[in-house]
């Protein structure tokens, strides 16, 4: 018989949290939301706890220090986690790590899961990725809205947003999790550093984070040329979507 | 061909930012030839123009060369400091890139003397009219419109 395949297992190792705010950062548009999730991991020297394995999974191990880790991995620190993932999650695999990660935050007791992403827009592309982006978000109960607004985030009031962050918020719904999905301004097929510093300014308002964006402007031109791999990946995954305006939000 | 430029932003190491993510281990999009990469790109094509956007973080505008022909842009443009990618072990040495380089086959020709390039924020967009040159094509078979009064 053959070994059924695993669909998705989040093993996490780190101490209990009480009331955790868990952020989460996949690859889509503009790489925003893995961008901002990995430089509030590095600032805010986030220690890894865990990780999320699939069969599903595209065959890839991050290699650091000579150790192989997974790409999809946990971190946290005191109340904050971050998941965040290194490699493109599409189709059916984006749907099942969602699910996972929603009950998984759901166990956890969480106090708000919140998605970080980049939402396509032409403003954006003709500034042709230069300065901040608006950044705007769709909440699930009173709860999120009530923090939304205290964050100064636009509410995201009438459209459509499709994909990852779409699934991690219909489950946490189901779940009865407060959640949150901030999209910001990108541009598509860039990677688009600018745009993920309008989404950490939002998220240390919403979350009291305490991230110094600076290094992250300064070094906006490296982040470009180091993730270029990954940008081109996450198209790739994407071309159905792409196809349809390659966007996870429109209105 | 003649780049606008908006804007000029010094360029910084960010293995002190992500010292464990992103790194780049080599593939399809260092393939450019020796020390050149190929830079991120799209074409977007409307009913009037041909629209051909490249990412080239950490170049600056006079070191950007755009080239069109009918049916073919390129690019050529030197980065103000090389990026150099890690080796994989004791057999491979990491690999240095001093240039971006490639050349993008269009989908439909263009007019290329009708060119306009514009740079901002490291990114270049070259924006062609499409060629609609044709001549008319006799139509046989069918009933020839009635005269009026008939």
């Amino acid at each position: 018989m053959p070994h059924p395949l695993k669909r998705v297992q989040i093993v996490d190792s780190g101490p209990r949290v009480s009331r955790p705010n868990v952020v989460v950062g996949v690859p889509e548009a503009g790489l925003v939301g893995t961008i901002a999730s990995s430089y509030i991991v590095e600032q805010l020297k986030l220690g890894e706890r865990g990780y999320i394995d699939s069969d599903f999974m595209p065959p890839v191990m991050v290699v650091h220090n000579s150790t192989a880790r997974y790409p999809a991995h946990i971190f946290g620190k005191d109340n904050l986690i971050v998941v965040l993932s290194e490699v493109p999650l599409a189709g059916r695999l984006a749907l099942e790590v969602a699910k996972e990660v929603a009950a998984w935050a759901k166990s956890m007791k969480a106090n708000l899961v919140v998605g970080v992403t980049g939402a396509p827009s032409r403003k954006r592309e003709e500034a042709q990725g230069d300065g901040k982006s608006t950044v705007v978000g769709v909440v699930n109960d009173e709860t999120s809205l009530q923090a939304l607004k205290a964050s100064g985030a636009l509410p995201f009031e009438e459209g459509v947003i499709t994909g990852f962050y779409a699934s991690l918020l219909k489950y946490s719904t189901k779940n009865q999790q407060s959640g949150v999905v901030l999209l910001a301004e990108s541009l598509a097929q860039f990677p688009d550093p600018g745009a993920a510093v309008s989404i950490i300014e939002t998220l240390d308002r919403l979350l009291s984070l305490k991230v110094d964006t600076k290094p992250l402007v300064q070094e906006a031109e490296g982040i470009r040329l180091r993730t270029r791999e990954l940008m081109q990946q996450t198209q790739q995954a994407q071309q159905p979507a792409a196809q349809t305006g390659g966007g996870s939000a429109y209105r | 061909m003649a780049i606008d430029d908006d804007s000029e932003k010094g360029r910084e190491d960010v293995d002190r930012l992500f010292p464990g993510l992103f790194r780049p281990l080599g593939g399809s999009l260092f393939d450019a030839g020796p020390s050149s990469l190929h830079p991120l790109s799209k074409v977007d094509v409307d009913a009037e123009y041909v629209t051909v956007t490249f990412d080239v973080p950490g170049v600056d505008r006079d070191e950007i060369s755009v080239t069109c022909t009918d049916d073919t842009v390129s690019i050529e443009a030197e980065m103000r400091k090389s990026f150099r990618t890690g080796g994989l072990g004791r057999s491979e040495s990491s690999v240095e890139y001093v240039r971006y380089s490639n050349r993008i086959l269009l989908p439909v020709a263009v007019e290329p003397d009708q060119g306009t390039a514009r740079f901002k924020n490291g990114i270049v967009v070259v924006k062609l009219p499409r060629r609609h040159r044709g001549k008319p094509v006799k139509i046989s078979g069918g009933h020839p419109k009635p005269k009026a009064g008939k």
